[in-house]
C-alpha cells in the first residue's frame, strides 16, 4: 500500500514535469517562428530574384558585340538586326556568316560568360521574342522545360531589347524565367 | 510520524520544483518577447539588409563617382574603380572612403566576366585586369551576400561588357 502511493507520487510528479517541459519548448518555438518574421524575408528574396533577374537581362542586351559595323554595337543591336534582316540574309558586315548565325554566336557567347555566375539552386531559360504585334521566339538558351512549371518560385522578367540606332514603336523583347529548383523537382514527382 | 514527515518533504519538494519551472518558463517568455519586439522595432526603423544592398548597387551604377559620365546611367565605370585603387594605394583606406558611404560592413566584389575575368586589380596593376575586391577586412563582419549583375563600361575600348557584382552588407 505504501509502495504503491510512493509509485503514484512519483509517478505525478514525473507527469507534472512533462507537462511543464513541453509547454517551455511549445512557448519557445512559437517566439522562434515569430520572431523570425518570415513573411518579410520572403517578400525580400522575390524582390531580390526578380531584381537579379532583371540585372542578368539589362546587363547582356547592353553589352558590346565588338562589332564596328553601324547599328551592330550591342547585343539589342543585333536582336534588332535578327527580327529585321530575312532569314538567310547577311548582316553587320559579317560576310561569311548568315546575320542568324551570326546573332547567335555572339549571344551564345555572352550568355555563357553570364552562366559562369548564376546562382546556384534555381533554373534559368532566355528566350527572345519577335515584337507583341508579331508573336514568335527568335532565340532561346537554357532549359525550356521550365516554361510551363507552375511554382510559387517561378519569376519571369521581361526587358524591351531597344536598339540604339532606332525609334520604333514595337521592339522585341527579352524574357527571362527563373525557377527555384526545388519546385522544378516538385513537379517533375508529380508527372 | 516520520512517514508522514517524509512526504511532507516530498510534496515541498515537488512545488518547489514546480515553482522554479514557472519561473524559467517566465523568464524564457520575458526574453523572447523582448526579443521579438526589438525585432519589430529595428525593422521600423532600419532597412533591411536587402534594402541596403540595392541602394549601393543604385549607388555604383548611378552615381557619377564609379557611373559613366554621361546622360545614361547604369553603367559602372571600370576606370574608375581602378582610381579608387590608384588614389589611395592602401587597401584599407579605400575601405574607409567607401564604408563613409555605404557603412562599415560594406564588402564589395566586382568583375568584368568577358574581359580579364581572373586577373585581379590592384594599385601595382590598375589596368588589364578584370577584378575588383574592395574591403576584403569585412568579409567575416557581413552578414548577407547579394549577387547582381552589372554593366561594365570601359571608357578605354569604349566598350561595355557584362559585369556581376556581389554587394555584402
Amino acid at each position: 500500500m505504501l509502495n504503491k502511493d510512493k509509485v503514484r507520487g512519483g509517478q505525478s510528479g514525473a507527469v507534472f514535469i512533462l507537462v511543464i517541459l513541453i509547454i517551455v519548448v511549445a512557448v519557445v518555438a512559437v517566439f522562434l517562428t515569430y520572431s523570425y518574421n518570415n513573411t518579410e524575408l520572403e517578400v525580400n528574396n522575390k524582390a531580390y530574384i526578380h531584381n537579379y533577374g532583371a540585372s542578368i537581362l539589362l546587363s547582356f542586351l547592353r553589352s558590346s558585340t565588338g562589332n564596328t559595323y553601324p547599328d551592330c554595337s550591342k547585343v539589342s543591336d543585333l536582336i534588332f538586326k535578327l527580327y529585321s534582316s530575312p532569314p538567310e540574309g547577311k548582316c553587320c558586315g559579317v560576310g561569311d556568316k548568315t546575320c542568324k548565325e551570326y546573332v547567335y554566336e555572339v549571344m551564345n557567347e555572352k550568355w555563357k560568360a553570364i552562366e559562369s555566375r548564376l546562382k546556384r539552386g534555381y533554373v534559368y531559360y532566355l528566350e527572345i521574342n519577335k515584337p507583341q504585334s508579331n508573336l514568335g521566339v527568335i532565340y532561346k538558351v537554357g532549359n525550356e522545360s521550365i516554361k510551363e512549371v507552375k511554382g510559387i518560385n517561378k519569376f519571369i522578367i521581361k526587358q524591351e531589347a531597344i536598339p540604339s540606332h532606332v525609334s520604333y514603336v514595337d521592339y522585341p523583347y527579352a524574357v527571362l524565367y527563373i525557377v527555384d529548383k526545388r519546385d522544378l523537382n516538385a513537379e517533375e514527382k508529380k508527372i | 510520524m516520520i512517514m508522514k514527515k517524509r512526504k511532507g518533504q516530498e510534496r515541498m519538494l515537488e512545488l518547489i520544483a514546480s515553482l522554479v519551472f514557472i519561473a524559467l518558463l517566465l523568464l524564457v517568455l520575458q526574453f523572447f518577447m523582448a526579443q521579438y519586439y526589438a525585432h519589430k522595432i529595428n525593422l521600423l526603423f532600419h532597412e533591411t539588409s536587402y534594402e541596403k544592398a540595392i541602394k549601393v548597387y543604385r549607388a555604383i551604377a548611378g552615381d557619377q563617382l564609379f557611373s559613366r559620365s554621361s546622360m545614361e546611367t547604369g553603367y559602372l565605370d571600370q576606370t574608375k574603380l581602378s582610381s579608387l585603387l590608384l588614389m589611395y594605394k592602401d587597401e584599407n583606406k579605400v575601405c574607409d572612403f567607401l564604408s563613409s558611404f555605404f557603412g562599415s560592413s560594406i564588402y564589395l566584389n566586382v568583375v568584368n566576366l568577358e574581359k580579364n575575368s581572373d586577373v585581379d586589380c590592384s594599385y601595382e596593376h590598375p589596368i588589364n585586369c578584370g577584378v575588383w575586391e574592395f574591403c576584403k577586412r569585412n568579409k567575416k563582419k557581413v552578414k548577407n551576400y547579394y549577387d547582381l549583375y552589372i554593366s561594365l563600361y570601359d571608357p578605354l575600348t569604349e566598350k561595355t561588357y557584362v559585369g556581376y557584382v556581389k554587394i555584402g552588407v
